[in-house]
């Protein structure tokens, strides 16, 4: 196989997520990389994003738990943090990374995201604009997005 | 930016290109007077950074009671200002200070004295590993070498080196940089030495006091002042420079002027805006046509006729007030516009013309060090009795200082009495009598640097000994006239001028008579490492 050389540590992640997933969550590595995970997250209840499934694609660097892993949501979504190519804007995932952190933590962490826009801290300016002048249309966007983009396959 | 060209070739920096703004070179080196005053500046060469470290470090370490890592910690979060570090020590405590800077101190080193067990289960890796094969920091966090070794060679690879977290989830503590070297030594030796490196350029990077001399290519030193007040400075290199904008040293001009003046002297735009002041474009082939006689009719060369004020192309019959078949609506707004432009532009060639003046008259009286020391030898053989030569000397070092002095009075002229930076400081009349008042003093300051320059020309040694002490005379007395008389105008500058200003801070370094000052070499032998 060809992750045969996998460390040790990312193996025990993968059976751990894989035999006793986060509810909500469900991550499992691609066939041919184990190093590539496809991540799908429900949205959380009582945020605009719930009763969509959001896709999402991680990957493991090489230097992995040393780096922080690289996570993307593959489906349109309308939230302050989040931009049109889908890439996240979280402490964790940056300069707050720590090797201690894991696979689990980080798509828990983007989880409470959803549930918590944080518009002071944008990736996108201009929807982080919109949710700072008029939540409740911000909110409405948001939940036509989850309607029109992800409302399960 | 500037560009500094190196300053050890004479020939190179003879053949400047004509408009270069950095017109002078330090050609006084050579007759530096010795300074009276204790030097408050120093030279820091690579050889002495570790040294020019340590000085701080041992301040912090016996201050504290705390191990070199330590104090190096607590001195880069605090950007090496070490009264400020005392200054949250004393406000704040040892708890806080240490706290914030991400340094525990030895709570948990001491763990090795109840037994350890043989394996760890290390949790970044999920492996078991000996325990003499793991690390516990001073938070108390322990993970496998290997582990930690990657962690450090990511970090370092990141540009992070001076501030190595802990691998712990929010942990804040720094790791000591002795465990960080120590593992980093045994497998990756090359960045070990690299993470040294970059603690140790910290000292100049993230200090305030210290900056890298801009020569370029650099010179490998780095100087360091004992005050932040504005000042020049010449580097052991040989460059002087601005120590806050790091470009040459530009007194009387405030940063800004010289950065604003630097700007407008390198931009063709002002070539391009006489163009527009004196040419307007054919409507037909588009080529700049100029003016000439006193009807608004032009002819280009093309044969096209056309409407100096408003361009428009038009037939040939005409009046000296009107063209035929012409109405021209654009008349006054034009004109206007057209008028500012051309006085904004004479203004600045006004400034610029003596101010390159002054700079061409630098490059020249530099080539006269050469022949003046010849001068001298000859003047020697002739009278036997004239032992003492230094007025010739004191008399060019005072020529190439108040040339200076003067040509950069003219850019900051240009600002102080012009419309973009004080024009809210002050009314028509107050601006004009300011100016009067400061163009009093540039101008006798002007007289007399050119009646020097001459003086310090004529060939003294043919002169018969009665000449030559007239000569000697007369120098004397302009050396020290010319030295008051910038001094005056500094004085100007600063009280009536900058000093009246409401808005904008605008500090311009000293006026030094000796000169710009010299770093002093740091000696490092004096420092108990
Ligand atoms: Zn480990
Ligand atoms: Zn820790
Ligand atoms: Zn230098
Ligand atoms: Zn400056
Ligand atoms: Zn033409
Ligand atoms: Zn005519
Ligand atoms: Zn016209």
């Amino acid at each position: 196989m060809a992750n045969s050389n996998l460390p040790r540590r990312i193996i025990k992640e993968t059976q751990r997520l894989l035999s006793e997933p986060a509810p909500g969550i469900s991550a499992s590595p691609s066939e041919d990389n184990m190093r590539y995970f496809n991540v799908m997250i429900l949205g959380p209840t009582q945020s605009p994003y719930e009763g969509g499934v959001f896709k999402l694609e991680l990957f493991l660097p090489e230097e992995y738990p040393m780096a922080a892993p690289k996570v993307r949501f593959l489906t349109k979504i309308y939230h302050p943090n989040i931009d049109k190519l889908g890439r996240i804007c979280l402490d964790i995932l940056k300069d707050k990374w720590s090797p201690a952190l894991q696979i689990r933590t980080v798509l828990l962490s983007i989880q409470a995201l959803l549930s918590a826009p944080n518009p002071d801290d944008p990736l996108s300016e201009n929807i982080a604009k919109h949710w700072k002048s008029n939540e409740a249309e911000a909110v409405e966007t948001a939940k036509e997005w989850t309607r029109l983009y992800a409302s399960g396959a | 930016m500037e560009d500094y060209a190196a300053s050890s070739d004479d020939e190179y920096r003879y053949s400047d290109p004509e408009d270069s703004v950095d017109a002078f070179d330090n050609d006084d080196n050579d007759y530096q007077l010795v300074s009276s005053k204790g030097p408050s500046t120093q030279v820091i060469t690579k050889e002495s950074l570790l040294g020019a470290q340590k000085e701080d470090l041992r301040k912090v370490m016996d201050m504290l009671s705390v191990r070199e890592q330590h104090a190096r910690t607590l001195l880069i979060f605090h950007r090496w200002d070490v009264e400020k570090l005392f200054a949250v020590y004393v406000d704040r405590g040892k708890h806080f200070l240490f706290s914030e800077a991400g340094v525990t101190v030895d709570e948990h080193r001491d763990s090795n004295s109840s037994a350890a067990p043989l394996t760890i289960m290390c949790e970044i890796c999920i492996e078991d590993v000996p325990s003499d094969e793991t690390t516990k920091m001073d938070c108390g966090h322990c993970f496998c070498n290997g582990c930690w070794t990657e962690h450090f060679i990511v970090k370092i690879n990141e540009g992070q080196s001076k501030r190595i977290r802990c691998m712990a989830h929010k942990c804040y503590s720094i790791c000591d940089e002795a465990v960080v070297i120590t593992l980093l030594s045994k497998k990756h030796p090359d960045m070990a030495e690299k993470y040294e490196r970059f603690l140790l350029e910290s000292y100049i990077e993230d200090n305030k006091r210290v900056k890298w001399c801009p020569s370029a290519p650099h010179c490998g030193n780095a100087i360091r002042v004992e005050d932040d007040e504005l000042f020049e400075v010449e580097c052991s290199c040989g460059l002087q420079f601005c120590f806050s904008c790091l470009s040459e040293a530009h007194s009387p001009c405030s940063c800004l002027m010289w950065e604003l003046w630097a700007k407008k002297c390198r931009d063709e735009s002002e070539t391009v805006n006489w163009i527009t002041v004196h040419t307007k474009p054919c409507p037909k082939c588009h080529k700049p046509v100029e003016k000439n006689g006193g009807c608004n009719l032009v002819s280009c060369i093309c044969g096209q006729a056309f409407c100096w004020l408003c361009g428009g192309a038009t037939g040939r019959e005409h009046t000296l007030s009107s063209i035929a078949a012409h109405s021209c609506g654009r008349y006054e707004e034009q004109e206007k516009t057209a008028e500012r432009a051309k006085r904004d532009l004479y203004r600045y060639m006004h400034y610029h013309n003596r101010y390159k003046a002054h700079t061409d008259s630098f490059k020249l009286e530099s080539k006269l060090k050469e022949t003046i020391q010849k001068k001298i030898a000859v003047s020697e053989e002739k009278h036997s009795t004239l032992r003492d030569y230094s007025w010739v000397n004191n008399g060019l070092s005072r020529l190439f200082r108040s040339r200076r002095v003067l040509s950069y009075s003219y850019a900051f002229a240009f600002y102080m009495f012009g419309d973009e930076l004080f024009k809210e400081e002050m009314t028509e009349a107050q601006r004009e009598i300011k100016q009067n008042l400061f163009e009093d003093q540039q101008q006798q300051l002007e007289a007399n640097v050119e009646k020097l320059s001459k003086i310090l020309e004529e060939r003294f040694q043919t002169f018969k000994y009665d000449k030559v002490m007239e000569i000697r005379m007369q120098i004397i007395n302009l050396t020290t006239i010319i030295d008051k008389l910038c001094q005056k105008m500094y004085e100007c500058i600063e009280n009536d001028l900058l000093g009246s200003l409401h808005i904008g801070v605008h500090n311009i370094a000293p006026y030094k008579s000796k000169g710009i000052d010299k770093a002093s070499e740091l000696s490092v032998h004096n420092i108990a490492l």
